[in-house]
């Protein structure tokens, strides 16, 4: 198609208005002459209504990729949010728990679950005193690389190449070095050293952090393995690292398609990935090849860079091939670079995954390369199909859509109804957003609205939302799904937080510790698992208390050390002793104020007590 | 008096000038997060497949031919495949105020319908409707055409009730 110039991008050129010839009108119109007597005014109408039904479309789509780019705006700030975890909260929190209640198999498996540990080690490249280094929020394992600075080893020079190769400031290691070391499998004298080093403030430097970092980013499987698997846990863990570390990097289909998970670079060489021991690389992050017998360790820096590149990399629409700076590993290859990769293997397509797409699967360059993401309901219910391709012998694809959840892959729901359901849970995302945040908005919204009129204009309001919630959505777009705004354009700030209120089980707690709670409950989630030894969600009312209050020394303004005795005392329901910390994170929820009134108490936790 | 006059025509005039201005700052918004929300590089720029949806997002309703002609007024002397949002933006200001490509009203739209609704029988069957779409006019892609039959066709009956249908296209407006 197209007639345009030789750029395949270019749309159709021309604009061809069809008029069917009289021969084809006589065979469907014989016995309508009214038609025939005019045809231009039935071309006419066909236009109008193809014109009509394009802008619909396009106003739909317009929509569609508004509530997308929330989902994923959302996503990328809870990455973030993890990141700005403090310092001397998570060093205060490991002295408290992790040294003096729980034991050192404890804190490995510790290590390996709790997201914390990601923080807790992000906080240490804060401190480490290494030159040049410079950490950006966001760019996760290049800032982890920083840290990699040997010490004292045989293969100094090989892990700076390294640091190197996957940081483009490169780092300057201090040889004078004297902090603690770090190796893998970490000892328990090993973290008491580290956190003496940290609250000194010494130098610290550490080997295989990616151990940790590897496990860490996998934490929402990791904890759908505890609660399934509970005591066994680890050793199931283990049983999936060794599974996962047998499976192949790539397939090439019929020496005709390449089949990788993130996609190529321009350094792709499909003959050297198939020399790759591939056993060696339980994670991607873990570039060292320890071999035992002879005691020396290996880094092969172009292997590791090619097995990161198929695994991690991202296409886009721009030529060349640049690192992948927000992912800290792999490339953005442009369709210059699977242009180049194709023809040098001889390759008709390039099918991976690696990247959430609305439809399930998206074609690039060209329809050269093939994304295919399975897992339907990614961001919320209803936001994206899953896909999965069918491929036949002549090399035909047919991608196949559907959707786990039966009520919304339901065919016969327009795109317009389906629309709606997608929206609303992407406004659910930005009610909770508001929720989690109320005080800190109203406190915003009231400065600038000195005369107490209840209203800012449009321009006032969003920069507020910018500036507490550190969204940068298309707010001016759904502005009138997410508040009041009057004839004149003014925006009636209270509106925002009508649509949903905040509820929980301790209503008598009042608003301020409700919210409080609810923002962090992330966090405190965290602390709770750590001293659940067992995995049994049970923890002593001592143990909530210790933990809200660290979380009080760590949060500022999060509650009084008055109102934490008091929630503790009111959440030990049957007076045991003890909290099911599950039931208390699940009774924080955001209900809309129609389901509010068909169900005033939740959890069957009735007011008394309360 | 007559100075005073005077004035107060100009505070008018003012007045209006100012109205415009700020006419002009909204609508310019509204063009930039139309642009934005296709901008996945955040580069300013949008891939060119993706303007028709922009320039119909924002409540236009060219032919394809007047599209055409719209993008080849944006494009560089070299087309690169992409857009720059400097060079959109002249040309859907002026599109938006010189109030061009405005939609037909809804009456019109059901007037339409009804031509093509020969027989006067308040429907349209699947095949007429797939002939009139994709052989008439601007012809549809089967896809678009699908994703008509999708929203319009009734489950039951099979038959385009166009009436319903011109109630659902203008909904959202």
């Amino acid at each position: 198609m197209g007639c345009g110039p030789s750029h395949p991008n270019t749309v159709n050129r021309k604009a061809n208005v069809k008029v069917p010839s009289k021969g084809s009108e006589n065979v469907v119109f014989n016995n309508n002459n009214w038609v025939c007597k005019d045809t231009s005014i039935t071309v006419k109408s066909a236009i109008l209504i193809q014109n009509w039904f394009r802008r619909y479309k396009a106003r739909l789509e317009a929509r569609k990729r508004c509530t997308w780019s929330i989902f994923q705006q959302i996503e990328f700030a809870g990455e973030q949010d993890q990141l700005k975890i403090k310092t001397e909260y998570v060093v205060k929190l490991i002295r408290h728990f992790v040294m003096s209640r729980v034991n050192f198999s404890q804190i490995q498996f510790i290590c390996y679950t709790v997201p914390t540990l990601y923080n807790f080690f992000n906080g240490m490249i804060d401190q480490v005193k290494i030159s040049n280094a410079n950490i950006t929020k966001g760019r996760r394992s290049s800032s982890i690389a920083n840290v990699l600075a040997p010490i004292s080893n045989s293969y100094l020079e090989e892990e700076a190449q390294l640091v190197q190769a996957t940081d483009p400031d490169s780092v300057i290691i201090n040889k004078a070095y004297q902090g603690p070391h770090i190796n893998m499998p970490i000892t328990l004298d090993q973290v008491k050293e580290l956190i003496e080093a940290f609250s000194q403030d010494k130098e610290i430097s550490t080997e295989k952090l990616m151990t940790f970092y590897s496990y860490s980013i996998r934490y929402g499987f990791l904890k759908e393995v505890i609660s399934k698997y509970k005591r066994n846990a680890s050793k199931v863990v283990k049983m999936f690292e060794d599974v996962f570390s047998w499976l192949p990097l790539a397939t090439i289909i019929d020496n005709k398609i390449f089949v990788t998970h993130g996609g190529i670079s321009d350094q792709t060489d499909v003959h050297y990935l198939n020399v790759i021991d591939r056993h060696k690389y339980i994670s991607v992050l873990r570039p060292s090849l320890l071999d035992e017998e002879d005691g020396e360790e290996k880094i092969d820096l172009t292997e590791w860079r090619q097995v990161l590149d198929v695994l991690w990399s991202d296409p886009k629409n721009a030529n060349g091939c640049k690192p992948n700076e927000y992912r800290g590993g792999g490339s953005y290859f442009g369709p210059d670079v699977t242009r180049n990769f194709l023809s040098k293997h001889n390759f008709n397509l390039i099918i991976r995954s690696h990247e959430c797409k609305i439809e399930g699967w998206e074609y690039m360059h060209y329809d050269k390369v093939l994304t295919v993401f399975s897992a339907s309901n990614y961001y919320s219910p209803g936001s994206n199909k899953g896909a999965y391709l069918k491929l036949n012998d002549k090399h035909e694809i047919e991608c196949l859509q559907f959707m786990s959840d039966t009520n919304y892959g339901n065919k016969n729901l327009s795109m317009r109804e389906k629309m709606g359901i997608i929206e609303e849970s992407a406004l659910r995302e930005i009610q909770s957003k508001f929720h989690s945040h109320r005080m800190a908005l109203e406190a915003e919204f009231k400065a600038i609205d000195t005369e107490e009129t209840g209203c800012i204009t449009i321009d006032q309001w969003i920069r507020c939302l910018v500036n507490v919630l550190e969204l940068e959505l298309p707010w001016r777009r759904i502005k009138h799904q997410i508040v009041n705004i009057t004839a004149d354009g003014m925006v009636q700030y209270h509106s925002c937080f009508d649509k949903f209120s905040l509820q929980s089980a301790l209503k008598s707690k009042g608003p301020t510790v409700t919210e409080t709670l609810y923002k962090h409950k992330n966090s405190l989630e965290t602390i709770f698992r750590i001293i659940d030894k067992d995995n049994s969600g049970l923890i002593s009312m001592e143990e909530f208390q210790d933990s809200c209050l660290l979380l009080d020394d760590h949060v500022k303004s999060f509650m009084s050390k008055e109102d934490i005795h008091n929630l503790a005392k009111s959440i030990d329901f049957n007076n045991d002793g003890h909290i099911d910390f599950n039931e208390f994170l699940e009774a924080f929820r955001l209900v809309s104020k129609e389901q509010e009134n068909d169900n005033y108490s939740l959890n069957g936790v009735s007011d008394n007590q309360v | 008096m007559a100075t005073s006059a005077a004035a107060l025509l100009s505070q008018a005039e003012r007045d209006r000038a100012t109205e415009n201005e700020n006419l002009r700052a909204e609508i310019q918004k509204r063009v930039y997060d139309a642009f934005s929300i296709f901008d996945h590089e955040g580069n300013k720029t949008v891939d060119v497949r993706e303007i028709g949806t922009i320039i119909r997002s924002l409540n236009c309703c060219p032919s394809e031919g007047e599209l055409n002609d719209m993008i080849t007024e944006m494009e560089e002397e070299e087309p690169t495949g992409y857009i720059k949002y400097e060079k959109f933006e002249p040309v859907m200001m002026k599109v938006i105020l010189e109030r061009k490509y405005k939609p037909q009203s809804e009456d019109i739209l059901m007037k339409a319908l009804e031509v093509l609704d020969q027989e006067h029988k308040e429907h349209l069957t699947i095949d007429e409707i797939t002939k009139f779409m994709t052989e008439y006019g601007e012809a549809f892609t089967q896809d678009e055409l699908e994703e008509m039959k999708s929203a319009a066709v009734d489950q039951e009956k099979g038959v385009i009730y166009y009436k319903d249908y011109v109630s659902l296209l203008v909904v959202d407006e």
